[in-house]
């Protein structure tokens, strides 16, 4: 079919695949596309204006179809210069040409002149915004393209384009546009001169602030919406692009945070927070005080945490944009003055402790010293003197307890803390308070003096005493400990404090040492702490190395400072011995052999070669009088990287594969299978491995006993975190095991529990051991485990074990998977409820509770079952947890239309007197919310 | 009682609020019985929003720890209140408020007294009388119109 004939039956029929048809004849050649134009000739000059609408919309489709390289920058030009032609012929006839010019500028050949002819037209003769959104579209795409790719064509039309682009976009309300307006705006502001019109630009920005903006619920999900955050975030980055909006954004700030509306104050603070790296200090110089005034009351009133978080920002915002001016005494705008203002309008509030507004004062006056090192000195050195002679008139201990935390609070680390110095009379008026106030509030002394160590304040010989008393003849709680030992690792840390952290160890180590003692818990901990410097580690270490197990627990905590082989040579094999007394019950003699293997590398190769070659190849190693040796073995061993020793542990696998097949079965069996189960897992990208791994597999199933399910769960779990779609070949196995009547189907309900139990991670089949752990393990298990299980669990005549591990499964599968099939395993959950499944109910309580929290609508059929099993279970004695969870149930309950649990209030109410009246407070807690739920239902 | 729309306090102080009870280890133990003590009263009164303030009676100072004593040997627990001023006619409301959160949530064993702190309110021997009426606390929570505002003060965000 030749050309002409294509077109006529574009024109008739308005046929799309006419379209492709003559886009692949210009592309191959065989049609040109003068001769295209000629022919379609008649139709674009036609008197009837709907041909002339069609020819154009197909030239624009068939040029669309072209490859954006395609055009020659002379056939551009005179497309560019028709369809200019064509927009001040008829209205209708702009849409296309819209459209055609958005092909054509995106055609790689096109000139300057072409680019500056097209937005001449565009702007003198579309009425942007009296089209529908598509072309209105059509032409900010337009205008992005030449502002992204063609910058010095529109810097060329200087601040015409400016202009114009401000009347296009005047009125825009599709928030898809706005998206490309925003950004358009933002390379204008950031690259055109937009001097003479930036009040009408501010204003037309300005408009849409604060952007409230809720996206539609579309029907079709594909559809790519744009979101709040997006509006939110364009928006922003215009206002605060440049200092020249200071002068008018400023004002619209101030209005907005005078509003009764939390949103606009929140977005309000947010430009503010922003618009500092931009806006000089000058611009906004007459309403500093006023911005002050309106932030310093959002944060001391603030309705919520964002709010105070926000306004506290902006505090901060103001001081440093005020402190990067140029200032003297005689400016009006002056750090000084307003940090006065500061401390005059907030400073009272810091005496009156019960008062709501001493905290929030606190944190509006640490927020303008967090500005910059002049607001921290001024608000250092003004509070903190009056706050020590305060301390030292009252006498109240809570009341003393409080200005040492606020002091705390006003010395805590900010971003900007290298620079600044607490002045020195401040400094030593604080060590003197906290030397003689020490051994009184250890508590709250602990972190002011991290806080003043952090600004490199030196502390006085006091401090050394102190401590040292402390860690020997205080009872240290858990909360102490934690602030002990931040203390400690800052004075570990920086070589400033080297003087007072030797003195610290050496007389630490004396305590032990003069008096022949073993140190205690502590006292070690305290030492391993001082030991956190990277460059004194290892000589602080060996001042008191003695392998004791305390140590062994307390000691990879200084890894990461100590190089590998040194930890494997200087460490882990002197300690050997040691660890083989404590091996088989001490958890941490595990640990510790598990992180020595963990940390090996290349460095370590030949340590770790001599090691095994020496330890494990050797035959002996195997009778059961050397289990121990065997188990640093396997925890060592176990926890080798791949990366390092691939090899190597091919090498092990091979040589123990046998015997640890042969071992009699005893306590340490379990060890061994992980172990193996490690090694496979590690090397199963091997098919000799693999293949090995699926023999044993055979092997077990042929003769199912104790032993055999036991490794043959193992070695599966060990594959299947390799790879989890094994899982398919082994379920039928498992699931024929459960429905024996023999002792096989509770090992196999074991067995299906710890494949599934990703919670409880063993030490040798973890990603900490460097094993492979795919990372949809837990979605794929558990979507084929359940899809293959629906049958099993739909039985009504479950065993208590299989109900047991069935609801327990439930309870482990992520929700999001599970969602669709709960609902049809409702009964099963609620029949776990009944008296005869007492070990099922706490997992199948929980997965209720979470399905009435997120559905409640889904359990309204059960409701007759539910409630009396709840109502039991309220009042279950043996057991709280399960007491409280039944409680949360029924308060989740109410939640239900209330027609449908009406009927069952006053049981429900009369019930819940006797659970808040329960034994245990956390039970009443709890039941006394769900009676006032029930209580107020109608109110 | 009259609910004037204007608040009788425009400007009433405003304290902290107390930390949440810290949970002890004992607390999930099954085996060991945890009386029903002071702390435990007031966090169930703590929360009761006041009528005319979007605050609650603790951050009003309207109830505090010292003023509730218990006695599980007898079972009685005994509430006192302060009104913010002397002449707070929202006094009879706040105590029935009290009343009733306590009758909803407290078990049926304990005998409950509230009363206001001695010197606190001008009409404090009259509205002490009627909160102690048991007759005529049942009647005023029979009242749909004022058990309606009752439980608008006694329902919590949480609940």
């Amino acid at each position: 079919m030749n050309c002409q004939a294509l077109i006529e039956k574009f024109v008739n029929d308005r046929h799309e695949t006419i379209v492709n048809q003559l886009g692949q004849l210009l592309i191959t050649k065989e049609l040109k596309l003068v001769d295209f134009i000629i022919s379609i000739g008649d139709y674009l000059q036609s008197i009837e204006l709907s041909k002339r609408s069609l020819a154009l919309t197909l030239v624009a489709n068939v040029v669309e179809y072209l490859p954006n390289t395609f055009l020659e920058p002379n056939e551009i030009h005179h497309l560019v210069v028709f369809t200019s032609a064509k927009m001040s012929d008829h209205h209708v006839l702009i849409q296309s040409c819209v459209q055609l010019f958005r092909i054509l500028a995106k055609q790689s050949a096109i000139n300057d002149d072409d680019c500056i002819t097209m937005i001449k037209s565009i702007f003198s003769d579309v009425y942007v915004q009296s089209f529908p959104q598509g072309s209105r579209y059509n032409v900010f795409v337009i205008l992005l393209h030449f502002l992204l790719h063609r910058l010095d064509v529109v810097q060329q039309l200087g601040s015409d384009f400016v202009c114009n682009f401000i009347q296009s976009m005047d009125g825009e309300r599709d928030p898809r546009n706005l998206v490309l307006c925003f950004q358009c705006l933002q390379y204008m502001t950031k690259y055109l001169d937009i001097e003479p019109y930036k009040e009408e630009l501010f204003e037309i920005v300005a408009c849409y602030f604060p952007m409230e903006y809720k996206p539609k619920v579309t029907n079709i999900g594909t559809e790519e919406t744009v979101t709040q955050e997006q509006l939110v975030l364009a928006l922003r980055n215009i206002l605060t692009s440049t200092g020249k909006f200071a002068q008018y954004c400023i004002p619209m700030l101030i209005e907005k945070l005078e509003s009764d509306i939390p949103s606009a104050r929140l977005a309000a603070m947010d430009v503010f927070i922003h618009c500092i790296d931009e806006y000089d200090a000058r611009d906004m110089s007459s309403y500093l005080v006023q911005l002050w005034n309106l932030f310093s009351k959002q944060a001391l009133c603030a309705e919520n945490q964002e709010i105070e978080i926000c306004a506290l920002q902006s505090i901060t915002a103001l001081m440093q944009s005020i402190g990067k001016s140029i200032q003297n005494d005689e400016t009006e705008i002056s750090t000084k003055k307003l940090v006065d203002r500061a401390i005059r309008e907030c400073g009272n509030f810091l005496k009156e402790f019960d008062l709501k507004l001493a905290w929030p004062a606190v944190k509006v006056l640490q927020a303008v010293g967090r500005a910059n090192s002049t607001c921290s000195s001024l608000i250092w050195s003004n509070l903190i003197p009056s706050l020590i002679k305060q301390f030292n008139t009252l006498e109240q201990a809570n009341h003393r307890r409080t200005i040492l935390d606020m002091i705390t609070y006003f010395l805590q680390p900010t971003a900007i803390r290298t620079i600044i110095k607490l002045p020195s009379n401040v400094s030593d008026e604080l060590w003197i308070l906290l030397s003689t106030h020490f051994e009184s509030f250890p508590s709250h002394c602990l972190p002011l003096i991290s806080n003043l160590l952090q600004l490199n304040s030196i502390p006085g010989q006091v401090l050394e005493d102190n401590l040292t008393k402390f860690i020997l003849h205080a009872n240290l709680n858990d909360e102490l400990k934690i602030k002990l030992s931040t203390v400690l690792k800052i004075l570990a840390s920086s070589p400033t404090f080297d003087r007072i952290c030797t003195n610290l160890l050496s007389n630490l180590i004396n305590s032990w040492t003069g008096t022949k003692t073993t140190p205690s818990n502590e006292t070690l901990e305290c030492c391993i702490d001082l030991c956190h410097n990277s460059e004194r580690c290892r000589e602080r270490l060996e001042r008191f190395f003695f392998p004791s197990q305390q140590f062994i627990r307390l000691l990879p905590n200084l890894f990461k400072y100590l190089s590998h082989l040194y930890i494997l040579t200087n460490l882990f094999s002197p300690l050997f011995d040691l660890l083989l007394t404590s091996i088989v019950n001490d958890e941490y003699t595990k640990i510790f052999c598990s992180k020595c293997g963990s940390i090996a590398d290349e460095s370590c190769k030949t340590f770790v070669q001599n090691f095994y070659e020496t330890n494990l190849f050797d035959d002996s190693i195997w009778q059961s009088d050397k289990q121990t040796n065997l188990l640093v073995m396997i925890y060592f061993i176990g926890n080798l990287k791949r990366k390092f020793f691939q090899h190597e542990l091919e090498l092990i696998f091979n040589k123990i594969n046998e015997k640890i097949f042969n071992q009699s079965s005893n306590e340490m069996t379990d060890i061994y299978f992980y172990f193996y189960g490690n090694l496979i897992n590690k090397l199963a990208s091997k098919n000799e491995i693999l293949e090995h791994a699926r023999s044993i597999i055979k092997q077990c199933e042929t003769s199912p006993d104790e032993k055999h399910i036991h490794l043959w769960t193992i070695i599966v779990k060990a594959l299947i975190l390799y790879r989890p779609s094994f899982i398919e070949q082994y379920i039928p196995t498992l699931i024929l095991w459960m429905n024996e009547k023999t002792n096989i189907a509770n090992l196999a309900c074991q067995s299906l529990k710890s494949l599934t139990n990703f919670n409880e991670q063993t030490l040798l089949l973890s990603s900490d051991a460097d094993c492979i752990i795919h990372p949809m393990v837990k979605q794929i298990m558990f979507m084929n485990i359940l899809s293959q299980m629906k049958p099993l669990l739909i039985n009504n005549e479950l065993l208590p074990s299989q109900m047991n591990v069935l609801v327990d499964l439930l309870s482990n599968v992520p929700k999001s998977i599970i969602q669709d099939d709960i609902i049809s395993l409702l009964p099963i959950l609620i029949r776990a409820l009944a008296p005869s499944n007492e070990s099922a109910w706490p997992s199948a309580l929980n997965s209720i509770s979470d399905l009435i929290k997120s559905e409640p609508n889904s359990i309204v059929d059960h409701i007759d079952t539910l409630f009396p099993r709840l109502i039991t279970l309220a009042t279950y004695q043996k057991d709280m947890s399960i007491r409280i969870t039944s409680l949360k149930c029924l308060k989740y309950l109410t939640n239900l239309p209330t027609h449908k649990i009406e009927p069952y209030r006053r049981n429900i109410i009369h019930l819940l007197k006797v659970c808040v009246g329960d034994h245990k407070r956390l039970v009443r807690k709890e039941a006394v919310e769900t009676q006032m739920s029930w209580c107020l239902l109608n109110a | 009682m009259e609910l004037s729309s204007e608040p009788q306090n425009l400007n009433p102080t405003i304290y902290e609020r107390t930390e949440d009870r810290i949970i002890q280890e004992s607390d999930y133990d099954n085996d060991v019985r945890d009386e029903i003590d002071r702390r435990e009263i007031f966090d169930l009164i703590r929360s009761i929003n006041d009528p005319e303030h979007p605050l609650t009676l603790e951050e009003l100072h309207v109830v505090d720890l010292d003023g509730i004593t218990i006695d599980n040997q007898t079972n009685t627990v005994q509430v006192q209140f302060r009104p913010t001023i002397p002449h707070c006619s929202m006094a009879t409301l706040i105590g029935l408020s009290i009343r009733a959160k306590l009758l909803y949530t407290l078990p049926t064993r304990y005998k409950v007294g509230v009363n206001i702190f001695e010197g606190a309110h001008i009409q404090e021997s009259q509205i002490n009388k009627q909160l102690n009426d048991k007759e005529r606390v049942t009647a005023a929570l029979e009242n749909q119109h004022l058990r309606a505002v009752v439980n608008r003060c006694i329902t919590t965000s949480e609940s």
